[in-house]
């Protein structure tokens, strides 16, 4: 029981409440809202109370995931959250279930968290980092392309050193180039998933997508790759363009880390209520004692077998802030010198993140 | 054959030069702009072939110098390429693919860029262009 001493004064309390909250009984009749529910929920007044939830609330978002809680077996059930456009506002809602002390289900509490004035903060954030990106990116690029037209020759033959000179500047630049981008891959995703932009995900067609992208580096290297994915996936909800950078850093170490004439695979099927992503590879694997370490930030293994591998030590920690966004999980299975293993479990939510 | 001629706008000016000297190495004649207005007003007296776009330029974006270009019966039909170092990767901001692609240009590069795949775009808009 919560602890109070102020029974009488409980209707102030719940009506001076900056989110949202409304109640219904175990058969889903409207018991209580407060003001900010009536407000974002246009209940309209006193008319909803008693009465069966789905017949005073609009928004069908809500209803579902309201009846969700209500209908389900599982005492686990926890509890539902997505994101709702309500013409100017956009509201984060949270279905919990009310149980007493023997599980049984006594009712529903839906919160209403308006976040329009959040997304107003990160919308000036996006901005100044799409600045920051562009004051980075510009002299990098410039300075790069200067150095692929000395290499190339276009202003003159280079001798030896000149050359190798060069040649070591370009691929600095090169490694600046990925950190910026890497570094502003991380800001986006701390930005704060729950306003990130929500739509429907067709894995395949992203994955499709990003292999293209990186066959080139693939075949480099020779590495033979296959991709499995089920055919009944059910759709996911997600923010794209974050799933694809998952999927890019997850595939571009899979090559990177991978000796030349090897292979990985990547197999895509539902699992229950899942989503599982699984990508190996042969590669040189990864060390018992680094596992708990590789998702930290600028974490990379230094050894003479990495030594000639290049990258930010960003990646797989642009991919764990992306599955924890999603609300996913990851794990990792390695043994050196014959390969790893990354399992991604996606749950398969309503436009929930 | 005459040579085929390229309007590049681009605010940084060492990004242009250079894009310039390779574009001129493959025969094109290349006009600069500093910003998107520039651009507009340049298209009208060197008639280019091809117009290259950075996308974040003072006074007018590339968007909206690309948006004006093709609203005009007059240069609508001469292919654009945008070029910029804002986000190809993940960004919820203005400048992403995405916004590249709705605005109907007709090819999209996101800088930094090599010399042999920003050739490769050109000449490949060119033979589209022709068909």
């Amino acid at each position: 029981m919560p602890y109070r001493a102020m029974e009488e004064s409980l209707n102030a309390v719940i009506d001076s409440l900056s989110d949202g909250i409304l109640v219904t009984d175990d058969a889903g009749c409207i018991m209580l809202y407060n003001q900010k529910a009536d407000e974002l929920l246009d209940l309209k007044g006193y008319a909803a109370l008693g009465q069966p939830f789905q017949d005073h609330i609009k928004q069908q978002v809500v209803i579902e995931m309201i009846t969700k809680i209500m209908i389900s077996d599982n005492p686990y059930q926890a509890e539902e959250i997505c994101l709702m456009d309500t013409g100017d506002k956009r509201v984060r809602v949270h279905v919990n279930p009310v149980r007493d002390a023997h599980e049984a289900l006594l009712g529903t509490v839906t919160l209403l968290h308006d976040v329009a004035q959040l997304s107003a903060i990160e919308k000036i954030k996006s901005n100044f980092l799409a600045m920051v990106s562009h004051q980075l990116k510009s002299p990098l690029s410039s300075t790069l392309l200067q150095t692929s037209i000395l290499l190339d020759g276009m202003v003159g033959e280079l001798g030896e050193k000149q050359r190798d000179l060069i040649q070591k500047i370009k691929a600095k630049i090169r490694g600046m180039t990925d950190l910026v981008n890497d570094v502003l891959d991380v800001c986006f995703i701390e930005e704060g998933a729950y306003v990130a932009q929500i739509e429907a995900l067709n894995l395949p067609e992203i994955l499709q997508r990003t292999m293209e992208l990186m066959q080139p580096q693939a075949h480099d290297k020779n590495i033979y790759f296959q991709v499995l994915i089920d055919e009944d996936l059910p759709l996911l909800t997600g923010n794209k363009s974050s799933i694809e950078a998952m999927f890019i850093n997850l595939i571009s170490n899979a090559i990177k880390y991978t000796p030349p004439n090897g292979q990985f695979r990547v197999a895509v099927a539902k699992k229950a209520q899942h989503v599982q992503i699984k990508i190996s590879d042969t590669g040189i694997g990864i060390e018992a004692r680094d596992i708990p370490h590789i998702f930290d930030k600028f974490f990379r293994e230094r050894s003479d077998r990495t030594k000639h591998i290049s990258g930010t030590g960003l990646g797989l920690s642009i991919v764990k802030g992306v599955v924890d966004a999603h609300h996913g999980s990851i794990h990792v299975e390695s043994e050196v010198g014959k390969g790893s293993t990354f399992t991604i479990s996606l749950p398969i939510m309503r436009r929930s993140l | 054959m005459e040579k085929k001629k390229i309007l590049l706008a681009d605010d940084d000016v060492d990004f242009a030069e250079a894009t310039k000297l390779i574009l001129e190495s493959k025969s094109y004649d290349v006009f600069l702009a500093h910003d998107g207005q520039e651009c507009l007003k340049r298209v009208q007296t060197v008639k280019p072939d091809l117009i290259i776009l950075d996308v974040m330029m003072p006074h007018m974006d590339g968007y909206e110098v690309c948006a004006r270009l093709k609203a005009d019966p007059a240069c609508s039909s001469i292919p654009v390429l945008l070029l910029t170092a804002v986000g190809d990767a993940m960004p919820s901001t203005k400048y992403t693919k995405e916004m590249g692609m709705k605005t109907e240009a007709d090819d999209y590069i996101p800088k930094p860029v090599e010399p042999k795949e920003l050739v490769g775009r050109v000449e490949n808009l060119f033979r589209i262009s022709q068909r």
